[in-house]
């Protein structure tokens, strides 16, 4: 199957194709949305394209269509009410639970569509729940990133206030933080200010989920009641992206030296990968440059589940790796700051 | 009414695929509502969260007598004439 792999930058989105999941070449085209922020990529669940814009000046749009050509956006966007005096800065992403499609924004807040992403319906549970006005956003924003639902069990994790759980549809909320360092300690609620940068479940488990935390990777066995350190190997515990190649049950993360610095350590661009489930990691760099300074953001990593691993880093460098992380190749382009790398399996190149 | 045009910033213009929208109206608030109704997502990228113009969004309409900032104006009340045009600009800044 031909391999898509959509780039979103800070100045339009960039989209890598190859013909089957081995070969390495690839042709490239873009940009989409010249000028826009995409910070987000979802297929709907009739295989049509969704995508996050936003602009500092116009806010944030939503735009879908079949196919890459044709993208209009959608009329009504997500949105606060005035009344709730939240601006809604940016989709920071789309998560597809069957029909159904989240969008986590900035400021912090859920939304979901019931119509492929043509209109939006707040998840009021989630920005009424007590805690909201001691949130505190990160230096990224205070935004709702990482998303993992099954059934009406939803975790939504936010920056810099931690993971909110939600066992009824999102009606109610409560933080699930327990074990993991508290950043920015509220004097009241002690379940919120962490920052949590990613989260990753086993579907097989989805009790069972791994977190990039701004200081710690962290496993959960019990949806996220208690957390505990996993950090085997790693140069540093700071880092933004990690995902899973859930077939080869591989974990990948980008860790960076500190909050301070926010570069790989010494340079030295490395990917790190786990097959023991976050016991131990180890670094992943046949092919990647020595003297890199550039960081891998947020949402910048992907796996395509046939053993592609993918990224993009603020230098606007992307890299492929066809054999989960043992060798990599730079894709061609020098582009924008790149925000979001997703990989999809497409029936033809192009659709 | 008077025929007039809206004129979209090139970055808009590629979000919503249309450079200018056409209206008929007899004072600029009108144009900008038939605006609005016009061409889905024009409201929401221009306006925030309270109704007024974004921060980085300017307003302006070309008259006879040169160019009105509607940031000067009380009220988007004010009466239109055949000729004139509102042109949409965004700030410049930015890296």
């Amino acid at each position: 199957m031909p391999i898509q792999l959509v780039v979103g930058t800070v100045k339009g989105a960039f989209v890598y194709t190859k013909p089957e999941a081995a070969s390495q070449d690839w042709t490239f085209e873009g940009p989409l949305f010249p000028g826009w922020k995409v910070s987000a990529v979802a297929r709907d669940a009739a295989g049509g394209w969704v995508f996050a814009t936003s602009s500092f000046v116009y806010g944030a749009m939503i735009h879908r269509g079949a196919t890459l050509d044709e993208l209009p956006n959608v009329e009504a966007p997500p949105r606060y009410e005035e009344s709730q005096g939240f601006k809604l800065n940016e989709v920071w992403t789309l998560h597809r639970d069957g029909e159904r499609l989240f969008a986590g924004v900035d400021e912090a807040g859920l939304f979901v569509s019931e119509d492929g992403g043509a209109t939006w319906s707040e998840v009021r549970g989630l920005t009424d729940h007590e805690t909201r006005p001691q949130w505190f956003p990160g230096f990224g924003g205070l935004c709702a990133h990482h998303l993992l639902t099954r059934g009406d069990e939803i975790w939504c994790a936010i920056s810099a206030v931690g993971v909110m759980h939600s066992s009824d549809g999102g009606k109610t909320w409560s933080g699930r933080n327990a074990g993991v360092k508290v950043l920015i300690e509220d004097e009241s609620f002690k379940d919120i200010g962490t920052c949590v940068h990613a989260l990753v479940a086993d579907p097989e488990d989805p009790e069972r989920i791994w977190r990039q935390d701004h200081a710690g990777m962290y496993r959960t066995h019990d949806g996220g009641r208690q957390w505990d350190l996993i950090q085997e190997g790693l140069p540093s515990t700071f880092g933004f992206p990690l995902v899973r190649d859930h077939g080869a049950k591989a974990l990948f993360s980008a860790p960076l030296d500190s909050d301070q610095f926010r570069y790989p350590t010494n340079g030295e661009l490395a990917i790190y990968r786990s097959t023991d489930d976050g016991d131990s990691w180890h670094a992943c760099a046949n092919g990647l440059p020595t003297d890199s300074y550039h960081a891998v953001l947020r949402q910048a990593m992907a796996v395509d589940g046939a053993g592609g691993v993918y990224f993009g880093n603020a230098g606007g460098e992307v890299f492929a790796s066809s054999d989960l992380g043992d060798s990599w190749q730079r894709l061609p382009g020098s582009l924008p700051r790149v925000l979001c790398v997703e990989a999809f399996e497409t029936a033809a190149a192009g659709a | 009414m008077v025929a007039i045009r809206i004129e979209l910033p090139a970055v808009l213009t590629v979000a919503l695929r249309r450079d200018h929208v056409d209206v008929q109206a007899d004072t600029l608030a009108e144009a900008l509502t038939a605006a609005y109704a016009a061409c889905p997502g024009l409201a929401p990228a221009l306006l925030d969260e309270s109704g007024a113009f974004r921060e980085h969004v300017l307003c302006l309409l070309e008259t006879a007598d040169g160019t009105l900032n509607t940031r000067w104006l009380d009220s988007l009340e004010r009466p239109l004439v055949a000729g004139e045009r509102i042109v949409i600009m965004q700030a410049v800044s930015g890296g």
